[in-house]
């Protein structure tokens, strides 16, 4: 039953082209038959023969290139090259990308193909209601002024379509292959349906690896967006009180840290934390070599997230203060004047004035920040550099992210890189991403609330 | 939303199909000809050789004096060798088919190797090679080389030098210790056992601030570590890589002897970068005695003389005469039969036997993208000729694969000692196989879970690893990760 309404609604398009043909005009004919001709017998001459003309350059592509795109894109190659023996073969790769390329030329010409019918049969009705039908010229002008956003639009959407749908395409067509660095070009890649899915969630390893990450992931994002917020709130706050002197210099300690690069800061906290670092020398003084603490080390697990988090918190606080000094820079003071009046204690104005103020002005910076944490690739990368094989996880250890195992995965190692399962985990990472972007963002005070404080 | 799923299933719908579809070509067989089509004919005239050698070579004018030397031979043919400017761990693998790689790498034979298997590296006509003539070159070097392609077995690089732990010490530090088979290695660093006593000594009189190791190592390192494994039976590949020997014979006292040498090393031999601090550390004395390869010779050497003319103001020419005196390598120490470090030796026949290792061969190969295939040989023959391997051994300190470059006057003392192990059977090279990677990574894993139970939560003593037991269950369980992880990887 759902089939059958799956098929229908997938054949809907199809009716209502028929249903089109039925009624149109012969000019809308001529044009379905060639691109212009409609055109050209509406009296548009110009205007037909360019799109003739694109027809015909696109017809070329296609004979000449495209259709071979088109069929490299579901064979991706069909000669293994071998370079030993000088045989060329097929580049799978080469073949996904042009293959992409190919279908982006094709929808785009469908869409001048559907413009170019409703162009003539609109063309064509306006000549019988008796009204003028724009020349050559007219038509150049109507392109740049009232359609002016057309011009202007055009080159940048060539643009995204090259430059950021294409590669998007591409990693998302990855994942359903079985392209890793061991089934490359010369090799031929193969399309492996929802293989790498399926390993994901499969393969024992992998299984448990992706959940301790996940775990681990959810957890830190929460954690350290917490602190890294609140944190700067709280030095925001303390540094705004009137009772603090030298403000000016006190804002001045946490841009110090914010202007050094933030992995020359994780490399100096790695050393601190490692065996041989001041931290544990001070332990090892203080209490003998058992009170040693080996932080950083391969199986390391929560000392370890401790520090990473302790790491991130010092790198983004300064960014965070600076965001919650500006914020509340803005805010009434009329407000907190009343609520004295009113007898509100200091937690209360911070919970019912301060709170609400800060968190409406920020809650965008806030869920970029927690997705920016999700996805903080730099803290595990820098901080346990070459720790990849921890026990119990298949190329991980127990402070990487999701992103971090991607990278492990698709790069590091400097073994075998699986880049179809990477791939498919960072499907997983944008669907896990976007899915919470979306529900936050919607259901954030900011969007909900927009006349608010205006 | 139907409409949407509609169409998201007919797209992906096809994609889920394609498996499989078309009738694709591949697995070529060829003739020995036709392998080596590419070295017919004269060699490319007015070309430019990217070649990318190790670091240390680089660092110590090795290659320039290498490249100098080629340029100058070959120049009336127009054919120039140059740095290809890359970083020594390049993955051809990855940038070769991209246009990016060099012509022609020096590399270790199991990542040369790797690059055989996808056809990145070329098959070399043997024949035309100096280095492969009647008796210049040991089999047991040139066999990690091999592999069967096409139907016969076809060589893949050129074996440069041999890699397998080493012991490393200065002859002054134990100037005062026994050396009673008068052998010119001192008595304390012939058996495990008794280094290990000497270093728990050593380090008891030590103080927290300058502490003082009688014996270091790379606890990370799988490479030096697998060695104590092989030496009780264990083994990396049977017939198949589907036959993993780990856990084969009675391999888990070679666990235990890593536990015992964790006991009294520095914690920071766990850490990634041990390696380089031990030359210093063998130079200032923190470390007594460390093993590593023999390649990495002069970087103890010059940490040695840097040592001499800063710290003991000495001239730089008496500094490198003394370095060169002082700075000793010897073969690694001999295990106890009971794969216990703590047990008095009284008789070292038949209470210990000499110590197998890890080994490798370093070599020269050619890219399979290099557009001057001809010239690129050219380089390699030249690279690997008796006069250049010598250069090679007496600049940098390695240990040649030529047996007569080893056998020369004026390289390296240790060399026969090398060749003698290995022609011994007692060097065990790294199987040429792509699923090597797996190996390392759980065994990676594995060794990290015995020497943090006794350096970091025993605090000198293991905890979770105290019995012959738990270290079997131990060895058995990363049989079993790292055939997962080849199951991965396949």
């Amino acid at each position: 039953m759902r089939q059958d309404k799956m098929l229908r609604a997938a054949g809907e398009p199809f009716r209502k082209l028929g249903r089109f043909f039925k009624t149109c005009g012969t000019s809308a004919k001529c044009s379905a038959a060639l691109m212009g001709l409609g055109q050209i017998r509406n009296g548009q001459v110009g205007k037909g023969v360019v799109l003739m003309l694109a027809e015909i350059a696109f017809l070329a592509y296609f004979v000449l290139v495209g259709a071979k795109d088109l069929i490299g894109l579901f064979t991706l190659g069909l000669t293994e090259g071998d370079p030993i023996l000088g045989i060329a073969g097929d580049n799978s790769i080469t073949m996904l990308i042009r293959g992409v390329l190919s279908v982006i030329v094709l929808l785009g010409m469908a869409y001048l193909y559907v413009q170019n019918v409703r162009d003539a049969e609109k063309t064509a009705l306006r000549a019988q209601a008796g009204r003028p039908v724009n020349g050559f010229r007219q038509s150049l002008r109507t392109l740049l002024d009232e359609k002016f956003y057309f011009v202007t639009l055009a080159l940048p959407v060539a643009g995204v379509l090259l430059f950021n749908v294409l590669p998007i395409v591409f990693t998302v067509l990855t994942a359903f292959t079985d392209y890793s660095s061991n089934v490359a070009p010369p090799r031929l890649v193969s399309w492996i349906g929802f293989g790498n899915f399926a390993e994901l969630f499969t393969k024992v390893s992998y299984v448990s690896t992706i959940g301790k990450i996940f775990y681990w992931n959810v957890i830190w994002a929460v954690l350290s967006t917490f602190f890294s917020y609140f944190g700067g709130l709280c030095l925001a706050l303390l540094i705004n009180k009137k009772c603090v002197r030298g403000k000016t210099v006190w804002r001045a300690f946490p841009i110090l840290a914010y202007a050094v690069p933030g992995f020359i800061t994780m490399i100096g906290f790695r050393y601190m934390f490692s065996g041989m670092g001041p931290i544990n020398w001070l332990l090892v003084k203080l209490w003998g070599e058992g009170a040693s603490v080996d932080f950083l080390d391969i199986n390391s697990v929560w000392a370890a997230r401790a520090v990473c988090l302790l790491v991130n918190t010092w790198v983004t606080v300064p960014a965070s203060m600076l965001l919650s000094t500006s914020v509340l820079s803005n805010m009434n003071k009329d407000m907190y004047e009343a609520a004295d009046l009113d007898g509100a204690n200091g937690m209360q104005q911070f919970v019912y004035l301060t709170l609400p103020f800060v968190f409406f002005a920020t809650m965008p910076i806030l869920i970029s920040q927690f997705i920016g944490n999700f996805n903080n690739f730099g803290i595990s990368f820098f901080l346990r550099r070459g720790v990849i094989n921890a026990a119990e996880y298949e190329r991980a250890n127990s402070t990487d992210l999701l992103i971090n195992w991607l990278y492990n995965l698709a790069l590091g190692g400097g073994s075998d890189n699986y880049y179809g399962i990477a791939s498919a985990v960072s499907i997983l990472i944008f669907v896990i991403t976007g899915t919470f972007s979306l529900i936050a963002y919607v259901t954030s005070p900011s969007y909900k609330r927009e006349d608010t404080y205006k | 939303m139907k409409k949407l799923i509609a169409i998201v299933l007919a797209a992906v719908t096809p994609v889920a199909l394609f498996a499989g579809c078309g009738e694709r070509g591949g697995g070529q067989t060829a003739t020995y000809e036709q392998v080596m089509a590419k070295f017919e004919g004269e060699p490319e005239k007015n070309v430019t050789l990217k070649v990318l050698d190790n670091d240390i070579a680089r660092e110590q004018g090795y290659f320039d004096q290498l490249i100098g030397a080629f340029n100058e031979k070959y120049a009336k043919y127009g054919i120039k060798a140059e740095d290809a400017n890359m970083s020594q761990y390049t993955d051809l693998e990855k940038n070769g088919p991209l246009g990016y790689g060099p012509d022609v790498l020096y590399d270790a034979n199991d990542k040369i190797m790797r690059y055989a298997e996808n056809n990145h590296v070329l098959a070399l006509p043997t024949e035309k090679l100096e280095a492969y003539g009647e008796g210049k070159t040991d089999s047991a070097v040139t066999e990690p080389y091999s592999m069967n392609k096409y139907g016969m077995d076809l060589q893949f690089g050129v074996p440069i030098n041999v890699q397998t732990p080493v012991m490393y010490y200065l002859k002054d530090t134990f100037a005062k210790e026994a050396d009673a088979d008068g052998d010119g290695t001192p008595d304390v660093l012939e058996t495990y056992n008794a280094l290990y006593a000497y270093s728990k000594g050593v380090r008891a009189n030590s103080t927290v601030d300058n502490p003082v190791f009688g014996y270091a190592q790379s606890l990370n390192n799988e490479y030096f570590n697998f060695g104590y494994l092989l030496s009780y039976g264990a083994y990396i590949f049977g017939d198949s890589t589907s036959d993993i020997g780990l856990a084969n014979g009675e391999s888990y006292k070679g666990l235990r002897v890593i536990q015992d040498l964790a006991s009294v090393m520095d914690r920071d031999a766990s850490s990634d970068s041990y390696t380089v601090q031990a030359y210093n550390s063998i130079a200032s004395g923190k470390y007594r005695a460390t093993i590593t390869t023999p390649d990495v010779y002069v970087k103890f050497y010059n940490a040695l003389v840097d040592r001499y003319v800063k710290t003991d103001k000495m001239e730089k020419a008496a500094a490198q005469k003394k370095a060169r005196e002082n700075l000793q390598v010897a073969d690694v120490p001999r295990l106890p039969v009971s794969g216990d470090l703590k047990q008095t030796i009284t008789d070292a026949d038949s209470q210990t036997f000499a110590t197998t290792m890890m080994g490798g061969v370093n070599g020269y190969a050619i890219s399979s993208y290099t557009k001057s295939p001809k010239a690129c040989l050219l380089f390699v023959d030249f690279a690997s000729g008796y006069e250049q391997v010598v250069k090679r051994a007496t600049m940098l300190g390695i240990v040649p694969a030529r047996k007569d470059a080893a056998e020369a006057e004026g390289t390296n003392a240790y060399s026969r000692m090398v060749y003698n192990r290995v022609e011994e059977g007692r060097v065990q090279m790294m199987p040429s196989v792509r699923a090597l990677t797996s190996v390392w990574a759980s065994v990676g894993s594995m060794l990290s879970a015995v020497t943090v139970d006794v350096t970091i939560e025993g605090k000198g003593s293991p905890k979770v690893y105290a019995t012959d037991a738990s270290l079997k269950t131990l060895l058995a369980k990363t049989v079993e990760d790292i055939k997962k992880s080849m199951q991965i990887s396949s």
